[in-house]
């Protein structure tokens, strides 16, 4: 369900398990699997790549102004003024769109960068250091998941106000309970391994295990997980401008467009339907992305997944 | 949303909020009018009036207005007053569709010359719906838990005029009162009266045209007709409200047929689904709802007049209210509506003019000015603050907006004062008033308007007390403690064959009992 | 095992209590309070006062907190500091359709994701399990409540065929309007949900495909179908039953964007509600109960995982976070 990140992101047995043992090192592994070029890859980036230059073209211009009350005829269909037709408002519906494409790369990369940072960190002390810390955080994370991340967005929202930052946060360190599982369970796995057993033994400090050995292996799994983040990120952020907890205007926001055009779909149905579509490309395209790298890491996936 | 008028969804909040607005001091003017016109008929402003013959239905009303319990004396709480006052529970006096004060378990009252001391005669066939008969015990009870030390009600300061309450037989209430207050039978019609020993939280046993039946929360509020009603009886066999959190889904349902009834659309564009449609009639009426945005007159710059006034200026209210409602809604220029005797049209006195605006600006010797506005977000408010913000900015003003929730709202402006300017919509009839109380959120402190408020009250004629409210009126109107928007429209969409409800909403309450299906 | 099971249960009770306790201090830091958002404007600040002091919000946090657990202890939730009624009648109406709801969507999602996941892993390459795939891929992608509002457009509002939302005042005493009433909403959330679930069972299916004992299976002259359903199935259950459990455990937390959508008052519309009026017993009740039910089905997995495969009980401390 788009309103809990942990099945959005969704793990599969194969990033618990970590790299195989009898797996290609996943440089090598890469490499292979990008002369066979993967079509999940390829669609994929080729829909976020889309979505993220309408988003940096929206910072600097969109056709009419975000804020543009009755820059056109309220409630009208496409036309060659309005390619999308209008709002309630008479807001040009496209250059809502372009400005929600903004809001989705905005929170995509910034929720997934505090997932990411706060997630690894907790990850990784658990697995590397002292028993009692483990089990600690492992009952924190099982709890940050068990918890309710709208009820969690509520509250954040209620302290700080609804913008694009509470949703950020909201997301972020929901999205860091996943990541941190990920994290804690591959580490666990690659400080078993011989190699960073003789590293330590040769006098490889703690900093030095996790920085040389620890982190070069575990981020191709990490670079998957994240792309799945992101694809949740942009749904959740849907969500939460849906129900009215989203940064308000201008700030354009494909789930509040959501929201506004539901009351007028017998009037004008593309109101809803276009930002819909826009968040179904944009986590798709995600989504495939981390498919794609997913093939990569690992080359006995192909065509698999 | 909870009242009448605006906002999908997340606009409840403020419609929450002001449906909540239920000042007693307001009401007072209202009452004011009421002994003069006690005894106006019912139902003057019924959408069709009833059909002879019309079936016995059951009416269902959408709502967005739900009780948030059914305690009635607390607050100014709308949602129990809109279902069930005047339908489950009535007072000794009532406030028509129209916003008349009229006679109701009290048959007739008269006062002493000196004003001080008032008789009710009561009804003499009224049963509660249990049953009991009702006898002045009953009101003098109800009164005295309305003005208690432990009453919670809203209009306690203002009843507290009352001294005594006597019983001289069972048909005979005698309050005696500290000073002379006309506006008397319009505070009682709030005071809804139960048991003698029912308390607020336990009682659903009232006098009303129907019975309380069920309500779950979160979803519908039914009441039947009672048999043994004492007066004319209800039109329809019962009605059941159902409520919604926003019109999209209220919408849905109406044009599903899952509704009669509509109480309050919040924006023009859903209606484009009815119109043109025969299986609905859409009513425009008149609301008491101003949506104001309001400036804190304690502290700088505000407490500058010619500020004010420059802020007003620079507002294109037109713009906004069609923005919003496009073709519908009336811009105001002060907080009285069109609908009151001390209305003067002052919409123009601080026209759009940012020439002006800025004039008065460099007059009061302000530069860079920057401030904030604190709104409880939601659609309709968003938009007002943007095109406010956008009309600031063309005079030089830097607008910072600040989304809030409707509770954060409650405690940082209305009880802690710790604001700049702030935006919400007021429902409640004649609550010019609260211009008048220093202590009010806005902090608008004027010694004359105090003093004519307070001459308007006790005045002994009608003309003398509208004099009054008129020159209170144009003062507020010109020195502009706060920027009167526009006033809402009061929008209702029934099934055609639905008629008998009252179009406009004046009051507190939604009087159902004439409402019928036509067979 | 048994001592493996009660130092589970045991941190499940611990991480419970900390998430009450935190909760409960949490939403007493929030702005605003019951007594505000349910006298409103038009009150004193002497009305405010003896509210709070009938609800009890004056008194510390420590002496509110040890009230709230001593009720709890004794099964007592609370009462809503807005309706005045007890929380657990307020929680006990809303069952009746957040529960029917989420149970519904899901069975029906096991139904469907289950048999689909393993043909598009057996024909993985052909066009079914191709079509299967990208179904799949799309259904994760969806927001939920645009499903929502998009099955509301075209079967409610267009076709008329059923009802746009609410649920039937009568409930379930007019059984045939409740599912009526519950069609829509159902199939939305069986669609987010049938589609992650597809992917978890095709997933899991493929990996059994490839362990040896299948190979030997086959080469033994079963058939693979045959292979599969002797072996395969019970390896392949592991994972799946972990997605399962969670995916149960979020149908009840994604109940508050469908309930929203479809205007059900069920228990997600109750917590946004009360979140918004500072009912704080109402918000503390439903986030431990909501809670709890989450850790309780994570614990179940567990031994339902252990159950069908007696070889992982001997690894519960490295599983413990690996489910």
């Amino acid at each position: 369900m788009s309103t809990d990140l942990t099945a959005g992101a969704a793990l599969t047995p194969d990033d618990l398990s970590g790299p195989r043992p009898d797996a290609p090192a996943p440089a090598l592994a890469a490499g292979r699997a990008a002369r066979r070029r993967s079509p999940s890859l390829i669609v994929g980036a080729v829909l976020v790549g889309l979505v993220a230059l309408v988003g940096v073209v929206a910072t600097f211009w969109t056709p009419y102004a975000l804020d543009a009350t009755g820059s056109g005829p309220r409630l009208a269909g496409p036309s060659a003024e309005h390619w999308a037709g209008t709002d309630r408002l008479g807001r040009d519906l496209l250059s809502q769109l372009m400005g929600g494409a903004q809001a989705a790369m905005v929170v995509a990369v910034a929720s997934v960068l505090v997932a990411t940072v706060l997630g690894l960190t907790l990850g990784i002390l658990a697995a590397a250091t002292t028993r009692w810390l483990d089990v600690a955080l492992v009952n924190v994370v099982d709890l940050l998941i068990a918890f309710p991340t709208l009820l969690l967005a509520m509250l954040i929202v209620t302290v700080r106000g609804a913008s694009l930052t509470s949703a950020i946060a909201a997301i972020g360190i929901a999205g860091s309970a996943v990541i941190a599982r990920v994290t804690r369970v591959n580490t666990a796995r690659v400080l078993r391994e011989d190699y960073v057993t003789a590293a330590k033994a040769s006098g490889t400090g703690w900093w030095g295990t996790i920085r040389r050995h620890v982190l070069p292996n575990i981020s191709p799994t990490l670079l998957v997980q994240v792309m799945l983040l992101a694809g949740s990120a942009i749904l959740a952020e849907a969500s939460l401008s849906y129900l009215g907890l989203g940064a308000p205007p201008p700030q354009a926001s494909w789930g509040r467009l959501l929201r506004e055009a539901q009351a007028t779909m017998l009037v004008q149905p593309w109101g809803a339907i276009l930002p819909g579509l826009a968040v179904v490309a944009t986590v798709l395209g995600l989504n495939l992305l981390g498919d794609g790298l997913r093939e990569r890491n690992d080359p006995n996936l192909r065509g698999d997944r | 949303m909870r009242e009448k008028y605006h906002a999908q969804h997340a606009t409840e909040l403020d419609t929450a909020r002001r449906s909540r607005l239920f000042p007693a001091a307001a009401l007072a003017l209202a009452a004011s009018l009421a002994l003069a016109a006690c005894g106006g008929g019912s139902g003057s402003t019924d959408a069709g009036g009833s059909t002879p013959g019309a079936s016995e239905a059951e009416i269902v009303i959408g709502s967005t207005n739900e009780p948030t319990g059914l305690v009635r004396n607390v607050g100014g709480s709308s949602g129990v007053s809109q279902t069930m006052t005047r339908n489950v529970f009535e007072g000794l006096t009532s406030v028509d569709v129209d916003g008349a004060v009229i006679p109701t378990l009290a048959e007739s009252w008269d006062a002493s010359e000196d004003g001080l001391t008032v008789t009710f005669h009561l009804q003499t066939d009224v049963v509660f719906h249990d049953g009991t008969p009702f006898t002045s015990a009953d009101v003098a009870w109800s009164i005295s838990q309305a003005i208690a030390p432990e009453s919670k009600s809203a209009r306690k300061a203002d009843l507290s005029v009352i001294q005594d309450i006597a019983t001289p037989d069972d048909a005979t209430v005698v309050l005696t009162l500290a000073r002379r207050s006309q506006a008397l039978p319009f505070y009682l019609a709030s005071v809804t009266i139960v048991k003698d020993g029912d308390t607020e939280l336990s009682s659903d046993n009232g006098t009303g045209p129907y019975r309380f039946a069920e309500w779950t929360q979160g979803d519908h509020l039914t009441i039947e007709r009672f048999d043994d009603y004492w007066g004319e009886p209800a039109k329809n066999i019962g009605v059941t409200f159902r409520f919604f959190k926003d019109t999209t889904a209220l919408n849905n349902a109406l044009l599903t047929g899952d509704l009669d009834l509509v109480i309050a659309e919040d924006s023009p564009d859903q209606l484009v689904q009815f119109e043109g449609n025969p299986d609905f009639t859409i009513t425009e009426g008149t609301s008491t709802t101003k949506q104001i945005w309001t400036f804190n007159n304690r502290i700088a710059p505000f407490s500058d007049v010619r500020v004010r006034q420059a802020l007003y200026k620079a507002l294109d209210r037109d713009k906004i209210r069609s923005a919003v409602w496009d073709s519908y809604g009336t811009v105001i220029g002060s907080m009285v509506p069109p609908t009151d005797d001390w209305f003067v049209d002052q919409a123009d006195v601080h026209a759009y003019d940012p020439a002006a605006a800025k004039a008065l600006l460099a007059e009061a010797g302000v530069t860079d000015l920057a401030f904030s506005l604190d709104y409880v977000a939601g659609d309709n408010n968003e938009t007002i603050v943007q095109l406010i913000k956008a009309d600031l900015a063309a005079v030089g003003v830097t607008l910072n907006l600040n989304p809030i929730d409707d509770a954060t709202w409650y405690q940082k402006i209305y009880t802690d004062k710790d604001y700049e300017t702030t935006l919400m919509g007021h429902v409640n009839p004649r609550d010019l008033v609260w211009y008048a109380n220093p202590d009010f959120y806005w902090g608008y402190n004027n010694a004359d308007v105090q003093q004519w408020v307070a001459d308007a009250d006790q005045a002994a004629t009608t003309d003398e007390q509208v004099a009054l409210l008129r020159k209170v009126n144009e003062t507020i109107g010109l020195e502009a403690p706060s920027a009167w928007l526009y006033l809402d429209p009061q929008i209702r969409v029934a099934r055609s064959d639905i008629s008998g409800f009252p179009i406009d909403q004046v009051t507190e309450s939604f009087y159902v009992a004439d409402i019928v299906r036509e067979g | 095992m048994a001592r493996h099971l009660l130092q589970r249960a045991l941190a499940l009770l611990v991480s419970l209590a900390i998430a009450g306790v935190v909760v409960f201090a949490v939403l007493r830091l929030l702005p605003g309070d019951a007594a505000g958002t349910s006298l409103g404007v038009g009150t004193t600040s002497d009305q405010l006062a003896q509210l709070r002091s009938e609800l009890g919000t004056d008194q510390p946090v420590g002496a509110q907190l040890w009230q709230w657990v001593t009720g709890l202890a004794s099964g007592d939730l609370g009462t809503s500091f807005v309706s005045r009624m007890p929380v657990a009648d307020l929680i006990a109406a809303r069952l009746p359709v957040t529960l029917p709801l989420s149970l519904a969507a899901f069975v029906l999602s096991v139904l469907i994701s289950v048999p689909l996941g393993i043909i598009a892993a057996v024909r993985r390459r052909g066009v079914v399990g191709v079509a299967v795939s990208a179904m799949a891929q799309l259904g994760v992608a969806v927001p939920v409540f645009w499903v929502g509002v998009m099955l509301v457009w075209v079967f409610a509002l267009k076709a008329g065929v059923l009802p746009p939302g609410g649920f039937p005042r009568q409930g379930w005493s007019d059984p045939a309007a409740a599912i009526r009433s519950l069609t829509l909403p159902v199939v939305t959330v069986a669609i987010a949900m049938s589609s992650v679930m597809v992917r978890y069972v095709r997933s899991a299916t493929l990996d059994v495909l490839d362990q040896d004992y299948l190979r030997t299976a086959r080469s033994l002259g079963y058939s693979r179908t045959r292979a599969l359903a002797r072996h395969g199935l019970r390896n392949g259950a592991v994972p799946v039953v972990a997605i399962l459990g969670i995916e149960l455990a979020t149908s009840l937390l994604g109940a508050v964007v469908v309930e929203n959508v479809f205007a059900l008052p069920g228990l997600g519309a109750l917590l946004l509600d009360s979140v918004q009026a500072r009912d704080l017993p109402v918000v503390q009740a439903l986030v431990l109960i909501i809670t709890a039910v989450v850790l309780l089905v994570n614990f179940l997995i567990d031994l339902t995982q252990q159950a069908i495969d007696p070889r992982l009980r001997g690894a519960a401390a490295t599983r413990g976070a690996a489910r």
